[in-house]
């Protein structure tokens, strides 16, 4: 077990990162079209991570977080979303700088983030697709409320640059994002890839990776299945399963673990 | 450059998907047509899935020559042709027009409609 004085200050802030954009990352594509969705996130980290060394067992780190999100669409090439999450229960153990065992808890609201997707879609004769770029506005709305801090509480600017393509049987996506925040918070980059299967003219088996990275040195690669159904034109599901295949913590952080969502989405 | 040429892969897998082609089409139309006799057809390019048909549906049933009390509200997508299916009004002249913008709107491309003319289906530009 490593001791660390003043342990408990070094802790990096975890940074949100969702690039998904409502609803279901697939609609409104209509004029007019509006819709809202809720996503409940349950993440689990098991270790206290210094680089890619675990600072000693039984330091974990759960998260449950709720995302309210919303879309308008003016016109498919243009929509706005907004994202505000929040956290419904944290709960983590670090070391103090005596090495004992410290457990900690908070909760509160998250930072809100603004997008406007812009889209190019292309319609042929048997797929679909589009290529998006996506301005984003961090919003420091987060509360410092708790025995710690989990949103950055900082201004931030992003782009997300996309592209999907679907057929009658395959779903293909890939996407970047990057983070400028404006604080000390490091800068950060995100990468997807996705490939999915439709069946039943009503759902969609997904596979899934990502890469998040911040120029503090913290690397994350994460993988995992999801499954989006339609229950009608209006209510939608997804559900999805994340695990860290590989992680390493520019800052002291917790690490290596797994996260599963569940959201519900309406549509108008 | 691994990015780049998994995008390029996987569109050609998706080009490569197979559609259905011109006379499968009429043969839907052809079939639809034999239970609700004032179905037409409308080929829309990208119609592949059943959520793609949402905004399509929506802005197709509120025109006020569609016969809402026929298919599911007016209409009904065959994705595995790409085919929307509409029920006109009886006595009713329908707006091919007004159609094609409805289905622009809603962010597909209207390729051709298929109507049935003396017991025949035949196929004009929706563009």
């Amino acid at each position: 077990m490593i001791l660390k004085s003043s342990l408990a200050c070094a802790f990096a802030l975890t940074t949100l990162s969702h690039a998904d954009q409502p609803i279901m990352n697939m609609m409104p594509r209509w004029d007019g079209g509006y819709g809202w969705q809720v996503i409940h996130e349950y993440t689990h980290k098991r270790d206290l991570l210094d680089g890619t060394t675990s600072l000693g067992s039984g330091l974990y780190e759960d998260i449950h977080r709720v995302h309210l999100e919303g879309v308008y669409t003016w016109d498919k090439s243009i929509r706005m979303t907004v994202k505000l999450p929040y956290v419904v229960n944290a709960n983590r153990t670090i070391l103090d700088g005596g090495g004992n065992i410290v457990k900690q808890n908070t909760s509160g609201l998250g930072d809100m983030t603004v997008a406007l997707p812009l889209k190019k879609y292309f319609n042929e004769d048997g797929y679909t697709g589009n290529w998006s770029l996506t301005p984003q506005l961090r919003i420091p709305t987060g509360e410092d409320r708790g025995a710690y801090t989990l949103p950055d509480r900082s201004w931030g600017t992003g782009l997300n640059l996309g592209y999907e393509t679907e057929s009658y049987k395959w779903f293909f996506a890939a996407g970047m994002t990057f983070w400028e925040m404006h604080s000390s918070e490091p800068f950060e980059f995100h990468a997807s890839v996705d490939i999915g299967r439709n069946f039943a003219d009503r759902g969609q088996f997904l596979i899934e990776t990502d890469f998040h990275y911040e120029d503090n040195g913290t690397a994350t690669l994460k993988a995992g299945p999801a499954l989006y159904w339609r229950f009608s034109d209006t209510i939608h599901s997804r559900i999805e399963w994340k695990y860290i295949l590989d992680d390493r913590q520019g800052e002291i952080d917790h690490g290596n673990g797994s996260t599963l969502k569940f959201g519900l989405g309406w549509v108008f | 450059m691994k990015l780049l040429f998994s995008i390029f892969l996987f569109s050609l897998i998706t080009i490569a998907s197979l559609s259905a082609s011109e006379q499968q089409r009429k043969a839907a139309v052809t079939s639809y047509t034999k239970s609700t006799p004032q179905v037409f057809g409308v080929f829309v390019k990208g119609l592949i899935c059943e959520s793609c048909g949402i905004g399509i549906k929506k802005k197709v049933t509120n025109l006020p020559f569609v016969d809402t009390s026929k298919l599911d509200k007016g209409v009904k997508v065959d994705v595995s042709k790409q085919l929307l299916l509409i029920a006109a009004k009886p006595k009713t002249k329908v707006q091919y027009a007004t159609i094609s913008q409805a289905i622009k709107q809603a962010g597909y491309t209207p390729v051709s409609f298929y109507v049935t003319k003396n017991g025949k289906i035949t196929s004009f530009s929706a563009k």
